[in-house]
């Protein structure tokens, strides 16, 4: 993982020097970035609305001491 | 909005006595080395076919098998064929969810299906079935060499000018096999007010074209963006998701950015509906549910106009599946037609599935925002027996406006 990252609009990127050697960045626009971020929202949200929201919530921390 | 992904060295094509390029291999081992298989299970495709090789995952590896000397490219031939260009496989993929934002390298599966369709093409190499998908391609050619009059044939008696700030482009298909619904876009928007004019000779823009014969598609597209531009465009409503896919992702690639905006024509009117221009004045008492077409909702990221549309309509009870939960739906067309023409009988599964989907949420309507979508759940519904009738929401909204289409 790259310990420098870029931020930009409240999420990271790699540097773009990073993806030089092996693969290069292809052309992705502000509006396809926005795309992704909103596709993952919709995934994350649903994924908690199926799965995890029904998990069992862990011991606190008095059930943990008694 | 202009949503750009895209590999400028998926320009060089695949041939028969030449190496796969090292970027391209490289490109498909990105896909290749990932096991996560998010991209499977929903793909409408495998759903229905259970065959690996049709997915994001199989069509990536069929191209790494050219690159490693593993197939030749005639054994090719039908790998392609299978895919509906739906969009999904792409967007679930991690590479592009998960790490797409972050590497600016993204899955871009639709691009390689057509590319490779392309190339073979190019070959002499043709899917089975491709003599039908040819017959379409001359169809829209003929169209687009025929006379003016003919493409406007749809708008007669709607007295609509050649030229505005605000243009409504229609596609052939709307134009020649789905005339209510452009008829129904342009009611629905003289009724609310809205000036608005149609080009005179709009040209070719099918995605059996783009996928065959990628330079005359792009010359075309060149044409209609002058043309629009000409016509004096700052606005231009689409009033097929298709097209409007094509014209926020494809035209900017080739003709730069666009000199107008690009709207689709439940964006238009649902805004119209917003700011009190569309009375409705006639109640649309059913059950209905909404199916979201690929091409907007999972190829543009365009779901909340018709869920807002349908919620204001009068009378009407509606029960609609979020649309991640429709990321793995597809009415069996495809978004290039090219998959119903070559492989019938899975389109058609594909359409009673999601028919029998919204027969289960105990809808009698199943409203559409796509004229395909409209041709082939009709042929599905008429085939399976399904009872639930597939309608515009357009056709709806000039109903409850009190129009007649
Ligand atoms: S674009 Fe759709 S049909 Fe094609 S491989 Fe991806 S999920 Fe399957
Ligand atoms: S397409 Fe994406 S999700 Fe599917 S196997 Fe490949 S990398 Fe994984």
């Amino acid at each position: 993982m790259a310990e420098k990252v870029v931020k930009k609009d409240g999420y990271y990127e790699v540097e773009p020097w990073r993806m030089t050697e092996y693969l290069h960045q292809h052309t992705v626009n502000d509006e396809a970035i926005k795309k992704m971020h909103q596709d993952r929202m919709l995934y994350l949200t649903w994924m908690h609305e199926q799965e995890a929201c029904r998990c069992l919530p862990g011991y606190t921390k008095d059930e943990l001491e008694s | 909005m202009e949503i750009l992904s895209y590999k400028d060295f998926y320009e060089e094509p695949v041939k028969k006595d030449a190496p796969v390029s090292e970027e391209l291999t490289k490109d498909c081992y990105n896909v290749f080395a990932c096991r996560h298989k998010f991209c499977r299970e929903w793909c409408p495709d495998y759903v229905e076919e259970r065959n690996e090789s049709y997915t994001s995952y199989g069509v990536h590896t069929s191209t790494l098998a050219l690159a490693c000397g593993n197939a030749s490219l005639p054994e090719m031939k039908n790998e392609f064929i299978h895919c509906l260009e739906c969009g999904q496989c792409e967007l679930k993929c991690p590479n592009t969810m998960f790490g797409g934002d972050f590497y600016h390298y993204a899955t871009t599966t639709v691009d390689l299906v057509r590319k490779m369709r392309r190339d073979l093409h190019a070959q002499g190499i043709d899917y089975d079935g491709f003599d039908e998908v040819q017959q379409v391609i001359d169809e829209h050619l003929a169209h687009d060499a025929g006379p003016d009059e003919e493409l406007t044939s749809w708008a007669a008696g709607l007295d609509l000018p050649l030229a505005g700030e605000t243009m409504m482009f229609v596609d052939y298909y709307n134009a020649f096999q789905t005339r209510e619904v452009p008829i129904a876009a342009a009611k629905i928007l003289k009724a609310a007010g809205v000036e608005f004019g149609i080009l005179k000779h709009p040209h070719v823009t099918t995605g059996e074209l783009y996928e065959t014969d990628e330079d005359k598609w792009v010359e075309a597209a060149k044409k209609n963006v002058a043309d629009l531009k000409a016509a004096g465009a700052k606005t231009v409503i689409l009033v097929n998701p298709h097209e409007y896919s094509y014209f926020i992702k494809e035209y900017p690639r080739y003709c730069g950015t666009l000199p107008f905006e690009v709207v689709y024509i439940t964006d238009y009117v649902n805004d119209l509906i917003k700011a009190d221009k569309i009375a409705f004045v006639k109640p649309y008492n059913k059950n209905v549910t909404y199916h979201d077409p690929c091409s907007l909702n999972k190829l543009c990221g365009n779901y909340q106009a018709p869920r807002e549309i349908i919620a204001a309509l009068p009378g009407t009870h509606a029960d609609v599946e979020k649309p991640i939960l429709q990321w793995k739906y597809c009415c069996g067309n495809g978004v290039s037609g090219a998959f119903r023409k070559a492989l019938p009988d899975v389109a058609y599964k594909i359409g009673v599935r999601r028919l029998r989907h919204a027969n289960d949420v105990g809808a009698e309507v199943l409203l559409l925002a796509c004229p395909h979508c409209k041709d082939m759940f009709a042929e599905t519904k008429t085939k399976s027996g399904i009872n639930i009738e597939p309608v515009h929401i357009l056709e709806v909204v000039a109903y409850c406006m009190g129009i007649e289409v």
